[in-house]
């Protein structure tokens, strides 16, 4: 007799749902709790036993973050302290990012056509621009501060914009080079019987089927540049503010400000959960530079 | 006119044109701003300088010396390095086991799948910063950290998990394994899913069990993602920063030292550049090795 066996995935038993549910906790309620804060009154922000649900909600945390008029911050704090507005973060992490990562994205592309179709540069270079995103940006940006000072790029908008081109650009390079890849060859190769350059065969042919690839790219690296800290923690000192810079500047002031901190928190993570899921069938690939295409 | 750009194209399409095009942009932002820091770190590597000492190419040089103190005599250093080795080691391995338990779990029929497939990828969307600061405040001794394990143990707990080393490890551990276990989690269920359903079928017909199954079929195919993740996880979590310096909240005591806080320190608050940069070069030399022996082999296979 043969022994029947069912060909489909196994199916969950209570064990399994129940380890479910503690990993669910265990992932959700960091965000769960961020949230709540965020929505706090001064008075529940430290309250022994802790809330789990604030009792008076309130959006002034939100309010106070963006327009700091003294009424408000002494609503939200109990007294006035001076903190500047969180609109110039936004404005700031926006330009820095933002062009950051399509300068990366545009060099990427280039480099990675180099590389998968001319077999310029091959396994050094690629291992040579792996090699600065692998050292900790701590190693990279010792040097980086003194070079800067004597050009005078501290503290300025394009200094910061190369910097983060350059230490994203590597995955730029790896991620798209994996897109180009997957393009065959002989695509470009007839277009050139038909009298297109190798250049334009490449933006003409080639480009336009990995256009879906790009725009994941230009979001995976959109959210590592909108997410640094240490570059611009230590290449600017006011003149360029970004939110992360933003988020720890508020440690600094009379206690801390966990209610106004975790609403500036939710507002600078919503994107990046946005876009992060978006790209989400791309995250895999864009995380090990293009090894494994998920 | 049109001759120009005929002969601009014909250039840019030349043997010669095409790498300038392509990899010009790429080579000169590399020099600009790696290759150049680069040459001074190494230069200001054999030299004692700071700021102090007026401009850095009237620093005297000390040659080998500060190589000499830090692997011999630095043990703050160090311990540094050390730390930042058994963090590494502790917290990836947790991870991966976590994230290929978490993936044989969701990669399970049931109800909802899809949902928390995308909810349990958020954690690694996060900015460093913002999961430094939520770390924070859950770890704070009226936090409901405490409070929870109040519950479990049944009698008051009051653990001031960021003022002393060991429980700040812990802390920043925990931290690492929230925001981390998904890239795990992840890159094991791409590899899971990308198993031909027909070997799995083949070796139930064959009468494998589940466990079976997973130990001597799923496991060995999505061996070379593992070792992938492993190896890239291991590198990032050198650079651990953002989190540390939150955990502090504006003290300049970091109390768990690891290679990038020591490199701050000395960088930074001490303004030993020439010192910092021998450290921080010593590491480079590592994370080099590491990475064209390791990494560049396993990503181009």
């Amino acid at each position: 007799m043969v022994k029947r066996v069912s060909l489909e995935k196994p199916k969950m038993g209570v064990l399994e749902y129940l380890a479910l549910i503690i990993v669910l906790i265990f992932f959700m309620f960091p965000i769960y709790w961020l949230l709540i804060t965020s929505f706090k009154p001064k008075m529940e922000w430290l309250v022994s036993p802790p809330y789990w649900f604030p009792r008076n909600p309130t959006i002034l945390n939100y309010l106070v973050i963006l327009f700091p008029i003294k009424e408000g911050v002494e609503m939200v704090l109990g007294s006035y302290i001076v903190f500047k507005p969180a609109t110039k973060a936004f404005i700031d992490s926006a330009i820095v990012a933002g062009l950051g990562t399509i300068l990366a994205v545009v060099v990427g592309l280039l480099a990675a056509f180099a590389v998968s179709r001319h077999n310029i540069g091959g396994n050094s270079f690629m291992g040579l621009v792996l090699m600065l995103r692998m050292a900790p940006p701590m190693v990279a940006i010792v040097p980086l501060i003194v070079f800067y000072s004597l050009l005078g790029f501290v503290d300025t908008y394009h200094g910061l914009i190369l910097a983060y081109a350059t230490f994203t650009m590597p995955y730029a390079v790896w991620i798209i080079k994996s897109f180009i890849d997957e393009v065959p060859r002989e695509l470009e190769d007839s277009a050139r019987l038909d009298g297109l350059s190798p250049l334009a065969a490449h933006f003409k042919i080639t480009l336009p089927l990995i256009k879906g690839g790009i725009f994941a790219t230009t979001l995976f690296i959109w959210i590592l540049n909108w997410s640094e800290y240490l570059f611009a923690l230590l290449l600017t000192h006011g003149n360029v503010v970004t939110l992360p810079v933003q988020i720890t500047a508020y440690q600094t002031y009379a206690g801390l400000l966990y209610g106004p901190q975790a609403a500036l928190a939710i507002l600078a993570v919503i994107p990046l959960v946005v876009f992060g899921t978006t790209i989400r069938r791309y995250l895999a690939r864009g995380l090990t530079f293009g090894a494994i295409r998920g | 006119m049109k001759s120009f750009v005929k002969r601009l194209s014909d250039f840019l399409n030349s043997k010669r044109g095409i790498p300038l095009v392509l990899m010009g942009p790429a080579q000169f932002l590399i020099f600009f701003i790696a290759i150049i820091p680069f040459a001074l770190e190494i230069y200001l590597s054999f030299t004692p300088w700071s700021p102090t000492m007026g401009s850095i190419f009237n620093s005297p040089i000390n040659w080998g010396m500060n190589y000499v103190k830090l692997l011999t005599s630095d043990f703050r250093y160090l311990a540094a390095l050390g730390r930042t080795a058994l963090f590494t080691v502790i917290a990836v391995s947790i991870e991966l086991l976590l994230g290929i338990g978490l993936a044989a779990l969701i990669d399970k029929e049931f109800p909802g799948s899809g949902i928390v497939f995308v909810l349990l990828l958020i954690p690694m969307m996060f900015m460093p910063v913002v999961v430094g600061l939520d770390f924070y405040m859950m770890f704070q001794p009226t936090g409901p950290v405490n409070h929870v394990l109040s519950i479990i143990s049944g009698h008051p707990v009051k653990i001031d998990w960021l003022t002393n080393e060991f429980t700040l490890f812990i802390a920043l551990l925990i931290t690492d394994i929230w925001h981390w276990t998904p890239f795990m989690f992840l890159i094991t269920l791409c590899g899971l899913r990308a198993i031909s359903p027909n070997m799995v079928d083949a070796a139930k017909t064959l009468g494998a069990s589940e466990w079976q199954i997973f130990r001597k079929v799923k496991l060995p195919m999505i061996r070379n993602a593992l070792l992938i993740a492993v190896a890239i996880r291991a590198l990032e979590s050198t650079k651990i920063y953002d989190e540390l310096i939150m955990f502090a909240a504006g003290r300049t005591n970091y109390l768990y030292e690891n290679i990038s806080i020591w490199t701050y320190i000395v960088n930074c608050v001490q303004n030993q550049i020439g010192y910092a940069s021998s450290g921080a070069l010593i590491v480079l030399l590592i994370i080099a090795i590491i990475t064209f022996k390791l990494i560049l082999k396993l990503l181009t296979r």
